[in-house]
């Protein structure tokens, strides 16, 4: 018996919101910390108390977006068993061990460091302390490996196997999850743009300093190292978002042609969809701009690949679904004990699409024995929402090349130290520090939009993944967690201002 | 590999040891930010505040690492518990989002509304979870209400959040609040000087009393009043066959339970040792002994649910046979065998470091006065 699907989608849209409130303040200490060791290793070449000033200012923002993501990182922990119970049930052995070594190996060093970076500056010698504030963006680092590890995983499940007798999923290597070629690239490309985002929030906070003629020679130097660190992890954070496209097209077909709205396969070399319309229903784009030759290019690096069309992989669904229907037969003996040696090898050969079978659950309880037209509507659903995974790739990119044209630009003014006579590229680089926010939420949602309707891919529907639970809790805790979000979010942003304002003046020394 | 039941057994202990550090160190903190309200003076405030500042962040990590733990070893526990007690885990989140920002944003506002309320957000952020924690806890004795679809094993609970505020398990959260401040005030007195000790110590000897009176009368009511759970046997593999147990239910099960398995006798006894001997040792001022006795006194209180309960975990009231134990609710043994390699190298690093945070902070000068506060009025919290 599953759930409805109002507790699904309720679900769903709880962990939406908290993941990405939580991404809002997981990048910024991922790179901020980073920045912080470049600069108090400046302090330690140097001597220079200016540069000790500067990491603790900065310090200082680090602790204020801290607090709000430690918040909501528990959240994440305990959302997992709260809203996915099924789901934690069973892969408790597979993606769990990646998730507990986060805990233990990041969170755990990130914190302890954290509270030593603040508390230990009169106490530690000067190397000591830098190797404190280097352990703690260690660490802070060390979570996105993780993370990203898993994440992979549900991307892509590798190196796991099925127990049909306690429906369980179980691992043969965790090291193959940590050496996926998919996890590494995504590490590589989260990693940077942690620090892409960080360097424009410094950079955004560094002009205001320099327009409103306060602690310039502050503000300059920050500037200096921030727009530096954003020059080469723009370019880092591009390059392993193409080598991530390249992934995306041969482990998950169906993302990406979403991404490029590609309903048909078309001839190689195929032209890119820079805008449209996507419409599902008719399987159209509409208000179509094309570049020729241009996908090719981006989705394969040559023009005589192409990118797989969404018509031909529902054509190839509907196979699997027919196929998981033979496998979840021959289940149904083993679960009875009728099963004879041919039951089992049916099973055996067409286990790797018993997933496709629950895909008929929202349309028949009976899964064995689903009509065409059930099989057909199965196969349909198992493509994620092309308009959406379609958008947030073009926001993702467009911000991207913005944010990499104020970089450059930025270098520029910086290297010739002529920043000072360009207000309007400073108000610039103020307002522009929502935009990497956007972008790297813009790539989440990507990720894991383009993966619906699987939780886990090819294997288990994000509809098998919840606990059961009424409805009523469900909008309760969503409401709470708005609520709560909001007032704590108010508060740091509050907060934000104020110190970011008071500039480095509001250290006292 | 090594063996699945020693993996299993190994399991428990480790993740009985990291609930203990996590209630040994994160519950001093909650101790002492107990206090936050009801101390009339800002100094005062602040000094209480800035005993746990430099390492509360690292020691609330220590839940993670219980969790993620729990996650790993046993998937279905957590999933089940987490599921099932919707509304108490949430309650405990909920209350913990106030502590973060309680440490970091307190001192960011020079003013008395501001500060108050943080004050209040951090003792609810220290009471609120520790009592149902408790409350969860205490539960557990008297089974959950929850079963498995055959076959598919999907978790269904037929209790709601009310039924959980029995007059037992209200007690163990009773305890578990006790408990804590015993340990704070110890902490305080390790940490503080001349009056802020004083009162410390007179926290430390009410709440040290009444932990005794409570912890006894829980075990008294174990014996007497309480239904508790036998395994009679289970499948030959549990962990592929995990309700094929046979479970029976009955009164003061749980306390004889003990002569089976004698060593269980060692946490009640680590637990009485331990709160007496930070009594008889705070009496002297001697600070650093009954810091540790409190230690040992707050991993023998743990150590006695656990024990208790063993080979249980989450007994189910409904549907005993279902009951959750090491045997039956353990991931496979790949995971446990990987992930214990890695969690013992880990925890030897942590435990480095961790020294070397504490040592760092506190070396130097074992406890913080007033002047401490006024030299760093811009650095502290």
């Amino acid at each position: 018996m599953l759930p409805s699907m109002a507790v699904v989608e309720l679900s769903r849209w709880q962990f939406a919101f908290t993941a990405l409130f939580h991404f809002l303040f997981v990048p910024i200490t991922l790179g901020m910390t980073w920045l912080l060791v470049a600069m108090e290793a400046c302090y330690l070449i140097t001597g220079k108390i200016i540069y000790k000033d500067m990491t603790r200012f900065w310090g200082k923002l680090l602790a204020i977006n801290f607090a709000i993501g430690v918040i909501s990182g528990i959240t994440m922990e305990f959302e997992f068993g709260l809203n996915w119970g099924y789901f934690s049930r069973m892969i408790g052995g597979s993606f769990g061990p990646v998730l507990a070594i986060e805990g233990i190996t990041a969170f755990m060093l990130e914190a302890t460091m954290f509270g030593l970076f603040f508390f230990s500056w009169d106490k530690l010698s000067r190397l000591a302390h830098f190797m404190v504030t280097f352990f703690m963006a260690f660490g802070a680092s060390l979570s996105i490996v993780n993370i990203l590890a898993a994440n992979s995983w549900m991307q892509h499940p590798i190196s796991t196997f099925f127990d049909y007798q306690n429906m369980t999923l179980q691992l043969n290597s965790i090291a193959a999850l940590y050496m996926h070629h998919l996890a590494q690239i995504r590490i590589g490309h989260v990693a940077f743009a942690g620090l892409f985002l960080s360097s424009i929030f410094m950079m955004g906070i560094s002009a205001y300093y320099i327009l409103k003629k306060q602690d310039v020679e502050f503000a300059k130097r920050s500037f200096a190292i921030a727009v530096g660190f954003g020059f080469i992890c723009s370019v880092m954070v591009a390059f392993f978002g193409d080598q991530n496209g390249l992934e995306v097209a041969q482990d998950e077909p169906e993302k990406m042609a979403a991404i490029e709205a590609q309903w048909k396969t078309e001839p190689a070399p195929a032209a890119w969809v820079v805008i449209a319309w996507p419409d599902q229903q008719t399987q159209k784009n509409y208000f179509s701009v094309n570049i020729p030759y241009a996908l090719s290019l981006i989705a394969t690096h040559s023009l005589t690949g192409t990118v797989e069309g969404i018509q031909p992989i529902i054509q190839k669904n509907k196979k699997r679904v027919v196929s998981g229907m033979k496998a979840y037969t021959s289940l149904e003996k083993m679960w009875a004990k009728t099963a004879t040696k041919s039951d089992v090898a049916i099973y055996q050969k067409h286990l790797h699409d018993l997933g496709f079978v629950y895909l008929l659950l929202p349309y028949t309880n009976n899964i064995a024995r689903a009509t065409p037209t059930q099989i057909a509507a199965a196969a349909q659903s198992a493509i994620p929402n092309v308009a959406i995974a379609f958008w947030s790739f073009r926001i993702m990119i467009g911000l991207w090349f913005v944010l990499f044209i104020l970089i450059v630009t930025g270098l520029f003014y910086s290297s010739r130290d002529t920043l000072e006579d360009h207000p309007f590229f400073l108000k610039l680089c103020v307002w522009s520090i929502p935009l990497p926010f956007i972008c790297a939420e813009a790539g989440w949602v990507l990720a894991e939009v383009g993966r619906q309707p699987w939780l886990i891919h090819d294997i288990m529907p994000v509809f098998m993944g919840t606990s059961s639970l009424d409805t009523t809790s469900l909008i309760t805790s969503l409401a709470l967690f708005c609520l709560f979000y909001g007032v704590l979010f108010s508060v740091e942003l509050f907060l934000m201002f104020k110190f970011a304002r008071k500039g480095p003046s509001s250290l006292h020394n | 590999m090594f063996e699945y039941e020693f993996l299993k057994i190994a399991w428990w202990l480790i993740i009985g040891g990291v609930l203990m550090v996590y209630v040994a160190t994160a519950g001093f903190d909650a101790g002492v930010t107990m206090y936050m309200p009801f101390l009339r003076n800002e100094t005062d405030r602040r000094i209480v505040l800035n005993t746990s500042a430099p390492t509360w962040d690292g020691n609330l990590t220590w839940i993670v690492f219980a969790g993620g733990g729990l996650f790993v070893v046993w998937p279905v526990v957590y999933s089940t518990a987490f599921s099932g007690m919707y509304a108490a885990l949430l309650l405990i989140l909920f209350s913990l989002f106030l502590r973060p920002p309680g440490y970091e944003y307190r001192n960011k506002i020079d003013n008395a509304t501001w500060r108050k309320t943080w004050d209040w957000a951090l003792f609810i952020s220290a009471v609120v979870p520790v009592f149902v924690f408790g409350v969860a806890f205490g539960n557990c004795f008297l089974g959950y209400p929850f079963y498995f679809e055959p076959h598919t094993f999907r978790q269904f609970w037929t209790g709601d959040f009310w039924d959980l505020l029995n007059p037992y398990a209200l007690l163990s959260g009773v305890i578990s609040v006790l408990m804590v401040l015993m340990h704070g005030s110890v902490y305080l007195q390790r940490r503080t000087e001349n009056h802020l000790r004083k009162l410390a110590l007179k926290v430390h000897v009410i709440a040290a009393i009444l932990l005794l009176i409570g912890f006894t009368t829980s075990g008294l009511l174990l014996m007497y009043k309480i239904i508790g759970y036998k395994l009679i046997s289970m499948a030959t593999d549990p962990t592929l066959h995990p309700m094929d147990n046979v479970v029976k239910s009955g009164m003061g099960y749980w306390i004889q339970t003990y002569d089976h398995y004698p060593w269980k006798y060692m946490a009640p006894f680590v637990a009485y040792a331990g709160i007496i001997e930070s009594l008889w040792a705070a009496a002297y001022e001697w600070v650093n002994t009954a810091f540790w006795a409190s230690c040992f006194a707050v991993g023998g209180i743990v150590g006695t649910a656990g024990a208790t309960l063993f080979p249980f975990l989450m007994p189910s009231s409904t549907h005993p046979n279902q009951s959750l134990m090491i045997w039956n609710a353990s991931s496979s043994q790949y995971a446990l065998n990987v992930m214990l390699y890695v969690g013992v190298v880990l925890l030897i690093i942590i435990l480095g470091y961790k020294i070397f945070a504490y040592s760092t902070i506190w070396s130097k000068k074992p406890t913080l006065t007033a002047e401490d506060i006024e030299k760093n009025k811009h650095t502290f919290y």
